[in-house]
């Protein structure tokens, strides 16, 4: 696989989410040693030929003795797994530095398509929840093949954010999901951490396995802007604030790690993975955070 | 003390000190505006550092502007404490060197001259831009250097390779009166006139007081001095004291050196045409000027080179004198007398036919050659041809032939005038005698007929060349003439050198112009004196002769001091007006400006062969073609061969004298250390302080600015 075919930026132009989503996942599947698809079930769905550098743990040996070709058998999964995929549509999430980057909004809704693709052809059930000072857009939790048209549609068109109060989405969101799964926040979590973290705390007291895709933007980092510059609250458009970065970059930086250590430090304290990512990485750092995780749980 | 710059101009360049400021200003107008997901660590940050950082950015356009400003002041050469340069303005700066004899003299770093030169140069290279110069150089001649005020820079430091030494002397009051002129002509309102020489002490000169004053009435103008060169000891010789008369080949004259030594035993050796005649030996050191006598046989007649030298030293020129010794081969005499009479007898008219043969007796080869004419039949042509003219009871001279001799006296003639003829008493009271200068009535004193009246005669100088070498029975022989009757004269009108017992004048000397006259108011018939039939008439006629026909004003061969312009005339075996048919005219010089066009100048039958200014002790010959007809020889003026030199301080009170206000000295401890002198001049340079300070502001601007940005809030 080639990792440009994957960047964020020639992912973007493409525009169709839904081929998004497919070239995401077969692009990242295509790459990987060890099929995704295997050891979930038990159940025999069909043959399909080996694909060199795969295990070989399910190779048909007999048909092998018979066609002299290597196939391995496919075992259909039965569905145990309910995702549900936060999108956060704040107007925060609009942020781009870079007009050939897509914005982290876009960027979570690659990824979230990508995801909500890979989650359907295992047959898990994906259900999706938009949001910004509430939630927005819901497609409830289904694993049927048109569901992947459902979730797409919607994020397709993610709504025109305003403020942020995430604290109070994921506690709204926790109480609305019935069924213990996996939830996954998509989101730069710019916000009052203690609120976010509890609203994340309130998933995991009701059973769910989190995962926080935390999108930002490279600049968010390292606000490597020069000259002088009057920045305006995506937030709120009345806040300004006119500095000269570089000279206080060291200090920005500084409060930003402090932010992000605590951010990691109380997601681990409460078992809730949290994926960092750029706007610039390719998106195989989403969906191999995902596996790994699914990984983990089955 | 105000600070001034050396390039004002430059000064200009602190409008760059706009630039941090006008680029300050304008970043604040260009901001980039850029959304940004969130503020809250911007407004953290800035909530943290905004106060500081603000206090910062403004100290660090502060510092911007400082280190422009003060490098821009560096490169405009601020000086401070400068003695020249203190004030505003343009200024200008008046450069009198001292290019006399003295300066001549050696040192560890060339001659006086050469340092000074040194100093003028350094001095100029300290000055600023827009300073205008003049040189005045005073040694044989003084004269500005450039045709005008110069802006100082390499024109003005490469001309001061024009600056030639001299053996002349520096004359305070040439200098003071030529500073006047230019000082009038000078582009700046203020003038500094800065003093660099030896400071060797003048000599007294009445017109220095004047021409101070006539300096103060032109403008303002500083004086400051510079003193050049130690006091350099050693010896030279101040003069040669040559025959006051005119000298025959033959005879032996006594010459004498006036020498200083340095060092005992010093031999000094007299040379005649470049061979040594004779020698002498100063025994001891002596600092004031001693006598040394020298025996020289007269040569052949001619032009002779003389000289007188020593050891040499450390101020060279003086230790060689040199002399020009004319030998006449013959000297023309006239007699002017009145018509002769019957009663006159064999004398003639006064007795001039004894004055004739008591000069050139008997008809063998004699120096003097003489000739009479009436004076009634008198030319002005028949004065020039003669080395000296008698008068013998002239009858009253026409206008023309009286103002033509009085012409010829002037210009270096010589006359002796007999007067003793009592019918002509008004004619000499009134006509004559105040022609020559000489006022007042005379008085006939009527001896001849007082018997018993008669007077002996004593010599008032016996000094004086007309009676030296005479021995007391000579001298007796004169005083035992008997004077009957001669007109008393005023004693005032000349200098008395021989007068009767009871103090009436009988001979008196003077000098009209450049001319030498004698007047001795009786005659030699019988009923004035006894002088005719005396053994003395010879020897004191012959030498009143040769006195008058050594005054040297129509000579060929001159002595004159350096600085003066060579002048002769010629010495030609024909007619003057051959010269005139003479191609070449020059004046050639064995130093110095070594030949140049001479001026023939007639003054009526009189020619004239004018040189240049002499520059260089030596000989000047001038040349007719390829003959010599005259020589010159030019001698350092004594006061340059003084030791010992002024301090500036002595020197500035000397100024003050001389009525000019204030003068500064530019001395430092050592006269001749050249370091401190642009320091004292210019005063001490700020650039290197003020580039440092700015250095120091572009580091400390490098340290805060580390980690430093303008921040302000706007709230919306």
């Amino acid at each position: 696989m080639s990792e440009s075919l994957l960047s964020p930026e020639l992912i973007g132009r493409l525009g169709r989410l839904d081929l998004v989503a497919r070239l995401v996942v077969e692009g990242f599947l295509t790459g990987m040693h060890k099929s995704p698809y295997h050891g979930f079930s038990a159940e025999f769905a069909e043959y399909r030929q080996y694909i060199a550098g795969e295990s070989t743990a399910h190779i048909d040996w007999r048909l092998y003795a018979k066609s002299d070709r290597h196939y391995l058998k496919v075992f259909t999964e039965e569905t145990n797994l309910r995702a549900t995929l936060l999108v956060d549509c704040s107007a925060s999430m609009d942020f781009t530095a870079d007009d050939n980057r897509p914005s982290k909004k876009s960027y979570a809704a690659y990824l979230a398509a990508a995801l909500t693709y890979l989650l359907l052809h295992q047959n898990d059930a994906v259900g999706l929840v938009t949001f910004d000072e509430k939630p927005l857009d819901m497609v409830p939790t289904r694993s049927m093949r048109k569901q992947l048209f459902q979730v797409l549609k919607v994020l397709d068109k993610l709504p025109e954010g305003r403020g942020t109060k995430l604290g109070d989405v994921l506690h709204q969101v926790a109480e609305r999901i019935g069924r213990r799964g996996l939830v996954l926040l998509f989101s730069d979590l710019m916000d009052d951490p203690e609120a976010v973290l509890q609203g994340l705390k309130h998933f995991r007291h009701r059973g769910h396995e989190v995962v926080v895709f935390q999108i930002l933007d490279p600049r968010e980092r390292d606000l490597a802007f020069s000259g002088e510059v009057e920045f305006t609250s995506l937030e709120e458009p009345g806040q300004k604030v006119r500095i000269e970065p570089a000279h206080l970059a060291e200090g920005y930086r500084q409060s930003f790690t402090a932010w992000q250590d605590n951010l990691r430090r109380e997601c681990r304290r409460q078992m809730i993975d949290l994926v960092e990512i750029t706007t610039d990485s390719p998106f195989e750092k989403g969906l191999g955070a995902y596996l790994q995780k699914r990984r983990r749980l089955y | 003390m105000p600070v001034v710059f050396s390039n004002p101009a430059l000064l200009l360049g602190a409008l760059a000190a706009g630039v941090p400021v006008l680029i300050h200003f304008l970043s604040l107008r260009k901001v980039r505006q850029q959304p940004f997901s969130d503020l809250r660590f911007l407004t953290e940050v800035q909530s943290r550092q905004a106060r500081s950082l603000g206090v910062r950015r403004w100290l660090l356009l502060l510092m911007r502007v400082l280190a422009i400003l003060l490098i821009a002041l560096a490169v405009a050469g601020p000086r401070w404490g400068g003695m020249v340069t203190a004030g505003q303005g343009a200024r200008s700066l008046l450069f009198v060197i001292d290019t006399s004899a003295s300066m001549n003299t050696q040192t560890d770093q060339g001659t006086r001259l050469d340092q000074a030169l040194e100093i003028c140069r350094h001095m100029m290279d300290s000055l600023p831009d827009q300073t205008t110069v003049q040189v005045i150089t005073s040694g044989s001649r003084t004269e500005a250097l450039f045709g005008d005020w110069l802006p100082v820079g390499v024109g003005a430091r490469q001309g001061l390779a024009a600056v030639l030494p001299s053996d002349g002397t520096f004359s305070p009051a040439a200098v003071l009166r030529l500073a006047a002129d230019q000082v009038v002509r000078a582009p700046a309102a203020q003038v500094q006139m800065i003093w660099i020489g030896d400071l060797q002490e003048p000599a007294l000169d009445a017109a220095v007081e004047q021409a101070a004053a006539q300096l103060n009435s032109s403008g303002r103008v500083q004086h400051l001095v510079r003193p050049v060169g130690q006091a350099a000891p050693g010896g030279g010789i101040l003069a040669v004291t040559l025959p006051r008369r005119a000298v025959q080949t033959g005879e032996n004259v006594s010459l004498a050196a006036s020498v200083t030594t340095h060092t005992p035993e010093e031999v000094l050796v007299l040379e005649l045409d470049g061979r040594p005649v004779a020698e002498a030996v100063v025994p001891t050191v002596s600092s004031t000027p001693v006598l040394v006598p020298f025996t020289l046989p007269v040569p052949a007649p001619g032009l002779h080179r003389g000289l007188v030298r020593k050891q040499s030293d450390l101020f060279p020129t003086d230790d060689q004198y040199p002399f020009v010794l004319e030998v006449p081969e013959s000297l023309e005499v006239l007699i002017v007398h009145g018509r002769n009479r019957a009663i006159d007898g064999t004398g003639g008219r006064g007795g001039w036919r004894f004055l004739a043969e008591a000069l050139a007796p008997g008809a063998g080869d004699q120096l003097l050659k003489v000739t009479a004419v009436e004076s009634g039949n008198l030319t002005t042509g028949d004065l020039e041809r003669h080395a000296v003219v008698y008068f013998v009871d002239p009858d009253p001279l026409g206008r023309r032939a009286q103002e033509g001799t009085l012409d010829w006296l002037k210009n270096g003639g010589a006359g002796c005038f007999l007067l003793g003829e009592p019918v002509q008493a008004g004619y000499y009271a009134s006509t004559l005698l105040p022609a020559l200068g000489w006022p007042g009535p005379i008085q006939d004193t009527g001896a001849d007929s007082a018997p018993g009246q008669s007077q002996r005669a004593r010599v008032i100088d016996p000094a004086h060349p007309i009676f030296t070498g005479l021995d007391e029975e000579a001298l007796g022989t004169l005083a035992d003439v008997e004077w009957r009757r001669w007109f008393r004269l005023q004693e005032s009108a000349g200098a008395v050198l021989m007068a009767t017992t009871d103090d009436s004048p009988l001979l008196l000397t003077s000098n009209l112009g450049q001319g030498r006259v004698a007047v001795l108011p009786w005659h030699l018939n019988q009923g004035s004196n006894a002088l005719a039939t005396s053994p003395m008439a010879l020897p004191l006629f012959q030498r009143l002769t040769l006195w008058l026909a050594g005054r040297g004003g129509l000579a060929a061969g001159v002595n004159t001091t350096v600085g003066t312009r060579s002048r002769v005339v010629p010495r030609l075996a024909a007619d003057g007006r051959a010269l005139e048919r003479t191609a070449e005219l020059k004046a050639v010089a064995d130093r110095g400006n070594l030949s140049q066009a001479a001026d023939l100048v007639w003054k009526g039958r009189i020619p004239y062969l004018t040189g240049p200014v002499i520059d260089r002790a030596g000989f000047t010959a001038f040349l007719a073609g390829s003959d010599t007809v005259g020589l010159v020889a030019g001698t350092v003026p004594p006061v340059e061969s003084a030791i010992e030199v002024l301090t500036a301080e002595r020197w500035a009170a000397l100024m003050n004298g001389w009525g000019l206000a204030d003068p500064m000295t530019l001395a430092g401890g050592d006269r001749n250390d050249l370091d401190d002198l642009g320091q004292l001049m210019a005063g001490r340079s700020l650039a290197p302080w003020l580039f440092l300070v700015a250095i120091l502001l572009l580091l400390g601007e490098l340290f805060v600015a580390r980690g430093t940005g303008s921040v302000s809030a706007i709230s919306g």
